[in-house]
C-alpha cells in the first residue's frame, strides 16, 4: 500500500501567531524538565568516590628487615562494601635504613601493569611490554616515560604506615 | 487462499512489515562467479553476533557484575557442564567475529564495494567494528580474573593519555580514583548500554 499518493488532508490554521508562541513553550518546558533529570543524573555518574588520602599500617617495623624489598597489600583509599579481593591495592615496600622505608608504586608508568621485583637481578620488570626499572625505581629500559613513583611512607609507634594514594596515571 | 496466506496478510496489513523489510530481501545483487563465497563474510558476522547475543544473555542469567563475586560467579558457570560448553561458544564467537569483521572489510575494500552510492555502508560499517571491539574488549574485562582486573587498568592508563581531559577520562573509567568495587559496575553498565 502506497501512501504517498493519497491526497493530503489540509488542516488550516487558525492563528498561526498563537502556534508558534505554544511551540517555543513546548520547547522551553521540556527543555527545563530535561535539565532537571540530566543534572542529577550526570552528576552522579561523575562524581564517584574522591579518594580520602589516609595512613595505612603495613605491620611492624622488624617485619621488614634492612635492604629487603617486600610486596605489601593494604586498604584502599576508598574500600567498597562489594568490593572483594579489589578493595586492596599494593606497593613494594623497602626499608633502606633503619627507620627509612621507601614505597614504590606497583603501577608500572607505561599503562599500568603491575611490575615485579626481581631480587637477584635488582630490578623491577614489567610482564606487559618489557618494561624494567633499576631498584630507585628509574627506568632502566623498555617503553615506561617516567620512573615509578613512590608513596609517603611513615614510622609511627613501631608501626611502618603508608599514604593510600589514587591509581597513578602517568598521561604522556 | 489458504489459512496462513490469510494470517500473513492480516499481519502484514497491520504491520506494513512486507513493505518494510521486501525492498531489501528482494534487492539485486551481482552476479558472483568465482567470487560469490567472498559474499556470505558480513551475514556470517551477523549470524555470529547472533550467536553471542543468545549465548550472552543465557550467561548473564549466571553471571554477578559485582567485584567480589564476579569471578565466583564465573567458576560456578564453568563448573556446570553446558555452562563450560556456553562460555566457549561464547569466548570463540567474540574472536570469531572480529576475525570475520576483518575479513569483511577486507573484501568489501578489495572489490571497491565502499563507492558510490555506497560511502554510508562504509561509514556504518566502521561504526559497527568500534562497536564490536568495545564489546570484545570489555567482555574480556567481565571475567574480573587477574586479566580482567589489569584490563581496566590499562584501559584507564590508555585514556589518561588523552590530551587535556586524560586523567579525567581515566578516572570517569575506573568510576573513582583506583580500580575497585565501582570499577566493574561501571565496564558492565557501558557494556549494557552497547
Amino acid at each position: 500500500m502506497d501512501d504517498s499518493q493519497a491526497p493530503r488532508p489540509e488542516f488550516p490554521i487558525e492563528d498561526p501567531e498563537r502556534r508558534r508562541f505554544f511551540g517555543k513553550v513546548g520547547a522551553i518546558c521540556g527543555s527545563i524538565a530535561g535539565v532537571i533529570v540530566a543534572i542529577p543524573a550526570v552528576s552522579f555518574l561523575l562524581g564517584l568516590r574522591k579518594a580520602p588520602r589516609d595512613w595505612r599500617v603495613l605491620g611492624k617495623v622488624e617485619e621488614f628487615p634492612v635492604g629487603e624489598t617486600k610486596l605489601v597489600s593494604f586498604l584502599d583509599p576508598s574500600p567498597l562494601p562489594w568490593a572483594g579481593v579489589t578493595a586492596k591495592t599494593a606497593a613494594w615496600l623497602r626499608r633502606e635504613e633503619e627507620q627509612t622505608f621507601i614505597a614504590f608504586s606497583i603501577n608500572c608508568t607505561h599503562l599500568g601493569c603491575p611490575v615485579r621485583w626481581l631480587p637477584e637481578a635488582d630490578l623491577f620488570m614489567c610482564p606487559c611490554h618489557g618494561g624494567v626499572y633499576y631498584g630507585d625505581g628509574t627506568v632502566a629500559s623498555g617503553p615506561p616515560p617516567k620512573p615509578l613513583p613512590t608513596y609517603p611512607v611513615r614510622v609511627r609507634e613501631g608501626n611502618v604506615e603508608i599514604l593510600t594514594t589514587p591509581l597513578p596515571i602517568s598521561g604522556e | 487462499m489458504g489459512m496462513w496466506q490469510r494470517l500473513w496478510h492480516w499481519f502484514d496489513d497491520l504491520t506494513g512489515l512486507g513493505a518494510t523489510l521486501g525492498p531489501m530481501m528482494t534487492h539485486l545483487v551481482p552476479r558472483a562467479k568465482k567470487t560469490r563465497w567472498f559474499y556470505v563474510l558480513g551475514s556470517a558476522t551477523l549470524v555470529v553476533f547472533l550467536v553471542q547475543v543468545i549465548t550472552g544473555i543465557a550467561l548473564s542469567n549466571s553471571y554477578v557484575a559485582g567485584s567480589g563475586q564476579a569471578y565466583e560467579s564465573l567458576r560456578f558457570i564453568t563448573q556446570n557442564h553446558l555452562g563450560r560448553i556456553l562460555r566457549g561458544i561464547h569466548d570463540i564467537g567474540a574472536s570469531a567475529m572480529i576475525i570475520l569483521i576483518g575479513l569483511h572489510a577486507i573484501r568489501v575494500y578489495l572489490m571497491g564495494s565502499y563507492k558510490y552510492p555506497r560511502q554510508m555502508n562504509w561509514l556504518t560499517g566502521a561504526g559497527l567494528l568500534l562497536f564490536t571491539i568495545l564489546m570484545a574488549f570489555t567482555g574480556q574485562l567481565l571475567r574480573w580474573d587477574q586479566n580482567g582486573f589489569w584490563t581496566a587498568v590499562v584501559a584507564a592508563e590508555q585514556a589518561g593519555k588523552v590530551p587535556i581531559i586524560g586523567p579525567w577520562l581515566a578516572h570517569f573509567l575506573l568510576a573513582g580514583d583506583t580500580a575497585g568495587g565501582a570499577t566493574l559496575s561501571r565496564f558492565f553498565a557501558a557494556r549494557r548500554s552497547g
